[in-house]
């Protein structure tokens, strides 16, 4: 096995433990293709409705127009008096009324319940043959949605072009469509490009209230959604979409979700000719996540503010099926992202999310969060290139104002081998507004950035604060300027094994990781923390032992063994969340360097192979601390930490067997041993020291696993 | 030197062991976490429809335009009332709720069982939506509605309707008067009926300690017609006198003095101390 081919291995199975990566969101839907963009983005249209939808009790109606602004209550009257006439009581009755493109249907203040499509699908539709989802419904085809239009949806708009629907109130919540968690969708459309949703509220789905499936053209106007088992508002492989005004809250994926949106600046660099999906004044808060986007691809996201969620926005590349992956060409702007520091893992936690969904008490505040995610974070990029952050205000995170991680490809599908590191490149965080408010109050965040360093061309403003790694690349004035830039293939070990063990949650099996900081973990509990004091503990010991039999005599090998076992200690208190993104791991790392390379320096003169050795380690060591605080060290293909963490347990098990050698006590004379060949007391050692050490990696893998007892 | 080339050769296969090994256990970590990923995230919540039981409608409706919502009598929405008279002003209203959730934020949506909110009615007028288990009724509502003392409660659902057992709204009830005459659960204080002199509108709580006032002189605004309550303590002798109104009082050392007046003239009106001549407050009456 070649040393190449095995770093392979083990970067293919680090990455087939993100398999559930954090912050991936998706859903399951027939295979659709993204439209060809020849379409546009509708204008709204005042002119009078060709359809009028209302409920038929006079003084209810009165009484919900009572309080409008004089001319609206009588417009409302006018047309409610129409409505009685000649509209429709159910929204469908409508919509299934629509002969032509471009019609407007007014829907009059009211409570819609859409009763005529509540009852459960029967004959054919209740026959269907389709796939089912992981999550138990049926994956339809287009035919199949026409024919069984509401065996998953309260309002089925299949086919309509340029079709208008508008609530007529005086607020959004005037217009209330309620699907009381009976179906998947309150509102689907489907192939009706151009469509244009106005001023209503749509709610409590056991997936998503507002659908818009594979079209060219559409519009979200000042349109409410709430309390979903997943999304708000989910429009999935479609260009020409606006987005404004909306609000939503309540659900448990995220309020926004733009996926695949249509792939259209694919092999552009910054400078693009138009984004496929636009994102403005809207407010999305209490999600697991306010805005999401597996593929999100070329959206424009601006003036819009995502707070009190678990995560303000994220976008990944972590899930096949998704036209246009991997991510790339997100925009960010003058978004207002803040204080997303909300826990809901603990309904999860305590069965809450294990009841039907219309019993877990959405509408009191209730979150069930749909995947794994890490808590306290402001923009989350798992997986995507060329997004621009720029000029947002993004403070109050508990973690961190910005997660970026990188996906291999074969996570999406994709296993050719030059694809694997395509992803997180050209990432850019530059003019941010960093743990201050819009009024300037500070509002720091627990860190400004938590990347796991791997990708070429991402860049951060010079500004900012405390990061992990310490030193990051920094964005020029001009986009695509970077100094300080790096380009690795894979991120730092100890975050990758801190990732694996994170993704290991499953919300159906109430199995959250005992050991990762995105469900409660605290100090020990951390299996960073458990994984660097396990090594520091083993290389203390050996370490340790190695001085006392082969170098107490040198006063120099004596005090930088000292400092060696102070950059240990450190090394432990720099893997706290607290001082994670300090200093303090670089700090550990030059001690620990120097510790190494001045032992190795004295023991080269009796063992000279084991001395250079730690030498190097120790070389090493002090090159990953200046990578991870001074500049990262460019050109090189990994961190130093994966070199020094492989010829680290080289050097366990040489330092074990030199030390348990018989020989000089307190000095190394270089003598060379005439002893018989020590294999055979050696060897138990040599097998027992790594499996004791391990590496924190395959710590990591281990301890939650065994502390649950569950192998699924 | 023979020996020490043949170190690393030792240590080789020891690294490609461990290699090995930490990607087995990569691996094996990797598919317990559940194989390759699909076109979704892992299995998430259930996402169970509901069977939409929310209730039979009835044509009846509860004496004020809401139609009643029947629920069987097992598992029904219960509630009850108790009430303890506040110490500034009006009614603790305390609902306590069996088989509901109080829902304010979908209120105005479907009716979903055993949730919504609950009403409170005074001698059967409607008198305000009650959105969690505990409700200040203030005395100018009390008033505003006309006066009463039979207060009542009933179970809503978001869509306005009346949650109803046997054709029967979910109501309870208690009485203002009863609970303030005598000291029982939900009662005022015991057996001090305040009903005999008339609340104060405004009370002050002055302290003078050292030749200091406390709180720091002031203006209190006072509506007029408003009935004004001085609570005043000095650490020594002196008199309490409220300008204007003429109203004095003694203020024996160390003790609270009440001084309670009707506001019935407009203007501004100095509260002093006669004996330390210290500025007290200024009320301002309109």
């Amino acid at each position: 096995m070649s040393w190449t081919r095995r770093l392979l291995v083990v970067l293919a199975a680090l990455a087939a433990a993100l398999l559930a990566a954090p912050t991936a969101q998706a859903h399951e839907e027939r295979p659709v293709e993204l439209p060809d963009g020849t379409g546009s983005v509708p204008v709204h249209r005042t002119g009078e409705p060709d359809l009028l939808v209302c409920k038929g009790d006079r003084a209810d109606f009165e009484r919900r127009v009572a309080a409008f602004p004089a001319r609206l209550r009588d417009r409302n009257l006018e047309l409610f008096d129409r409505c009685l006439e000649s509209g429709f009581r159910h929204l469908q009755q409508a919509v299934d009324a629509v002969d032509r493109p471009g019609m407007n249907i007014a829907v009059l203040p009211g409570l819609y319940e859409e009763e005529p499509s509540l009852p459960e699908p029967a004959g054919e539709c209740a026959r269907l043959k389709a796939p089912d989802s992981q999550l138990g419904y049926q994956i339809l085809s287009y035919a199949q949605q026409e024919r069984c239009p509401h065996n998953q949806n309260l309002v089925a708009i299949l086919g309509k072009k340029n079709l208008q629907i508008e609530g007529t109130g005086a607020e959004r919540t005037d217009v209330v469509i309620d699907a009381k968690y009976r179906k998947l969708n309150a509102i689907r459309a489907d192939r009706s490009d151009g469509v244009y949703f106005k001023n209503f509220t749509a709610q409590r789905t056991t997936f998503n209230s507002l659908y818009v499936l594979a079209q060219d053209g559409f519009v979200i106007d000042d349109v409410l959604t709430r309390w979903n088992d997943e999304y708000g508002f989910l429009t999935f492989a479609s260009d020409h979409g606006l987005y404004k005004n909306c609000e939503s809250y309540g659900n448990g994926d995220s309020g926004i979700y733009p996926g695949s949106a249509s792939n259209i600046n694919d092999g552009y660099g910054y400078d693009v000719p138009r984004y496929s999906i636009e994102i403005t004044g809207c407010r999305s808060h209490h999600n697991m996540v306010g805005y999401s986007g597996t593929a999100g691809d070329s959206v424009y996201v601006h003036d819009n503010e995502f707070d009190h969620n678990m995560g303000g926005a994220s976008m990944d590349s972590a899930f096949p099926g998704h036209p246009g992956l991997p991510q790339n060409h997100a925009r960010f702007e003058r978004n207002l992202i803040h204080d997303n520091n909300a826990d809901y893992y603990r309904y999860v936690a305590d069965g809450t999310c294990a009841k039907p969904p219309v019993e877990r008490g959405y509408e009191d505040g209730v979150v069930c969060p749909q995947i794994s995610m890490p808590p306290g974070s402001g923009i989350i990029t798992a997986g995507g290139n060329w997004n621009l952050y720029e000029n947002n205000w993004i403070y109050g995170h508990r973690r961190t104002a910005f997660y970026l991680s990188a996906v291999p490809a074969f996570i999406r599908g994709e296993d050719a081998l030059s694809k694997q590191a395509d992803t997180s490149h050209h990432n850019r965080y530059a003019d941010n507004h960093l743990g201050k408010d819009r009024a300037g109050n500070s509002r720091p965040n627990g860190a400004d950035v938590w990347w796991d360093g791997q990708g070429g061309g991402n860049c951060w403003q010079a500004d900012t604060g405390a990061s992990s790694p310490r030193t990051l690349p920094t964005c020029g004035a001009e986009r695509g300027t970077v100094s300080g830039g790096s380009d690795r293939l894979v991120g730092e070990p100890v975050k990758l094994a801190q990732l694996m063990v994170c993704a290991d949650y499953n919300v159906q099996a109430r199995r959250l990781p005992a050991g990762c900081d995105w469900y409660g973990a605290r100090g020990i509990e951390r299996v960073e923390t458990q994984a660097t004091l396990a090594i520091s503990v083993v290389l203390a010991l050996v370490g340790g032992v190695l001085w006392w039999r082969r170098l107490r005599g040198s006063r120099s090998a004596t005090v930088v063994t000292a400092l060696g076992a102070i950059g240990l200690v450190l090394d432990v208190a720099g893997s706290t969340t607290g001082l994670a993104s300090s200093y303090v791991p670089a700090l550990a790392l030059l001690l620990t360097g120097v510790w190494w390379t001045g032992i190795g320096l004295v023991l080269r003169r009796g063992r000279p192979w084991l001395g250079w050795t730690t030498v190097v380690l120790g070389a090493l060591t002090l090159l990953d601390a200046l990578d991870k605080a001074v500049f990262m060290i460019p050109w090189i293909p990994l961190g130093p930490a994966w070199v020094r963490g492989l010829l680290g347990v080289v050097w366990v098990v040489w330092a074990v067997i030199a030390t348990a050698r018989h020989g000089g006590r307190g000095e190394d004379t270089g003598t060379p041993e005439t002893a018989p060949a020590p294999e055979a007391p050696t060897a138990p050692e040599a097998q027992t020291a790594p499996t004791a050490s391990a590496t924190a990696t395959e710590r990591a893998a281990k301890a939650p696993r065994t502390s649950e007892g569950d192998g699924a | 030197m023979r020996r020490l080339r043949r170190r690393p050769g030792a240590a080789r296969p020891v690294v490609t062991a461990v290699t090995v090994l930490t990607a087995a256990a990569l691996v094996f970590g990797a598919s317990a976490c559940g194989g390759r990923a699909t076109t979704h995230h892992k299995p998430g919540t259930s996402h169970e429809q509901a069977d939409g039981d929310t209730g039979r409608l009835l044509t009846t409706d509860d004496g004020s335009g809401n139609r009643l919502r029947e629920v069987d009598a097992e598992g029904a929405p219960a509630v009850t009332v108790a009430v303890r008279r506040d110490s500034e002003d009006g009614w603790n209203v305390q609902l306590s709720v069996r088989n509901f959730r109080f829902t304010p934020d979908s209120v105005g949506g479907a009716a979903l069982l055993g949730r919504g909110h609950a009403r409170l009615f005074l001698d059967g007028r409607p008198l305000a939506r009650v959105y969690g288990s505990w409700y200040h009724l203030p005395d100018s509502l009390v008033r505003g509605a006309g006066g009463g003392t039979g207060l009542t409660a009933g179970l809503y659902a978001d869509d306005h309707t009346a949650w109803a057992v046997n054709g029967a709204p979910v109501r309870a009830g208690a009485s203002l008067v009863a609970s303030s005459a005598k000291p029982a659960p939900g009662t005022a204080r015991s057996g001090q009926p305040r009903s005999e002199e008339p609340r104060p509108d405004t009370v002050l709580e002055i302290t003078v300690s050292g030749g200091k006032v406390s709180p720091a002189p002031g203006r209190t605004e006072v509506e007029k017609g408003g009935t004004v309550r001085l609570r005043v303590r000095s650490d020594r002798d002196d008199e309490l006198h409220v300008h204007g109104y003429d109203k004095a009082a003694r203020l024996p050392a160390g003790r609270t003095a009440t001084l309670t007046f009707t506001a019935d003239r407009g203007g501004l009106f100095e509260v002093e101390t006669h004996g330390s001549g210290l500025l007290l407050t200024q009320l301002v009456v309109r």
